[in-house]
């Protein structure tokens, strides 16, 4: 029996699962951290409920917005 | 169209469902864990969405029809006890609660029933080694990686953030990624149904070998898998929810994206990957992406003794089926008859230790259970 590992599947697989997957990930990450400014106190016992500057808001939209483009271009390849 | 073949499109469209209700779970039980999404909302969206993903792709379908078998030594009698394999296995594995790959106990099931009968030369095992068993190695390592990966990053970005914070933003997020893995999941799963009506279809002369899935296949493949979802495996969404590790809606994104890309990425190639197997790596990547200690190892391990189980039980159960239903129309009625009273006890079963919408996100013990829900 012959068995071919398809090593560039697997390769290929994994490179876009690290850069659509985490990469999303990250970007969400980054867009929420823009939003929410880093409290004066212990960020695990404060809530911010300031509202937003509109650049921070600006650069929150345009992190979702790649995130979503992202997702969009992804599907488009798979049909 | 003869009664059989008729008889074992109805079988694979009831493995659709169970492989449905089975894996709910796999996208919906982070969002579900986390309060993201109501119960009903999310079983709703995921039901929907793995219709639309059943019409994305046909790849994993023509991987099965036209590869794992010889379609010229196979009969509808052989798929017939192959199905009565895979969905036994999927009823007895839902009812403890474990997240095992629907996807194995369907290969399992054929690969069994055919080598009974028709040898073992008519199953393709180089391709089932190339397509299924290396796929179902690499694809929980790699999404565990992804998620990882992507887990430790989220934490590093977003540690100075007010937490209560983050944890919202990410909750919402969930919503979008646990419907991606939901059209995934209809894109890699529906899909092997397809592939399976398929291959009865050609083995019964209805289609040229070859051929890809007509299209009332991919709908009534969508619909039946859909439908199962909706019905939702409370069970298996309390394991993988709970049990497995504890989740924050930081992990519960980042696990989710991983799966999805790694689903759709394999769904693109042709690949029947296990989104079962898939989304519960990426769950523990998650956890250890978090702190390795987070993980319960005792769960993730009954979980893995159950996905090296999976194929060689379906295939058993497959194997007595299959040799069952091809000596003739009584052997098939025997088959059917067993299937339908064993799916029926596996209900009675699991009426006596309900888990439904209501106390799915109670893993307590049962006096600490809301009245309501008993």
């Amino acid at each position: 029996m012959h068995v071919d590992i398809a090593w560039g599947d697997l390769f290929q697989v994994t490179l876009v699962g690290l850069i659509l997957g985490a990469g999303v990930t990250v970007l969400y990450a980054v867009g929420i951290r823009v939003l929410t400014p880093a409290p004066d106190g212990d960020p695990h016992e404060t809530e911010t409920h300031v509202r937003p500057t509109p650049v921070r808001l600006a650069a929150t939209t345009l992190c979702f917005a790649v995130c979503a483009a992202a997702v969009a271009y992804g599907i488009y390849t798979l049909v | 169209m003869d009664t059989l073949v008729i008889v074992v499109i109805i079988t694979a469209l009831a493995f659709d469902f169970t492989n449905g209700f089975h894996d709910t779970a796999n996208a919906m039980a982070t969002s579900i864990a986390t309060e993201a999404l109501r119960p009903r909302v999310a079983v709703g969206i995921c039901a929907v969405l793995n219709l639309v993903g059943a019409f994305l792709s046909v790849e994993v379908a023509k991987t099965i029809s036209n590869g794992l078998v010889d379609d010229s030594k196979v009969t509808p009698a052989v798929i017939f006890g192959g199905l009565v394999g895979a969905i036994l296995w999927n009823l007895v594995t839902w009812l403890l609660g474990l997240p095992s790959s629907s996807s194995h106990a369907l290969f399992g099931g054929l690969i069994g029933a055919t080598w009974i009968a028709a040898g073992g030369d008519a199953v393709h095992f180089a391709t089932v080694v190339t397509k299924v068993i290396i796929p179902a190695l690499a694809s929980p390592l790699i999404a565990g990686l992804v998620a990882g990966i992507g887990t430790f990053l989220v934490y590093l970005i977003t540690r100075r953030a007010a937490q209560r914070n983050v944890r919202s933003g990410f909750r919402h997020g969930q919503v979008i990624s646990a419907s991606l893995v939901s059209l995934a999941h209809g894109s890699n799963d529906a899909q092997k149904t397809m592939g399976v009506i398929t291959l009865v279809l050609i083995t019964a002369g209805s289609l040229d070998s070859g051929s890809g899935p007509p299209l009332w296949v991919v709908f009534s493949s969508g619909l039946a898998i859909a439908l199962g979802t909706y019905l939702g495996g409370w069970r298996i969404i309390r394991t993988v929810g709970h049990r497995l590790t504890t989740i924050e809606p930081q992990q519960g994104f980042a696990a989710e994206a991983s799966s999805a890309t790694v689903i759709l990425a394999s769904s693109h190639l042709g690949y029947p990957l296990s989104t079962t197997q898939v989304t519960s790596g990426a769950v523990v990547g998650s956890g250890i992406g978090k702190r390795l200690s987070e993980v319960r190892w005792g769960v993730a391990g009954r979980i893995a003794i159950a996905w090296l189980l999976t194929l060689p039980a379906a295939a058993v159960v497959g194997a007595l089926a299959g040799r069952l239903a091809i000596s003739g129309t009584t052997g098939v009625l025997i088959v059917a008859f067993v299937l339908v009273a064993l799916s029926a006890w596996c209900y009675a079963l699991s009426r006596r230790d309900k888990v439904d919408r209501h106390n799915v996100n109670d893993d307590k013990t049962p006096a600490t259970r809301p009245s309501f829900a008993s």
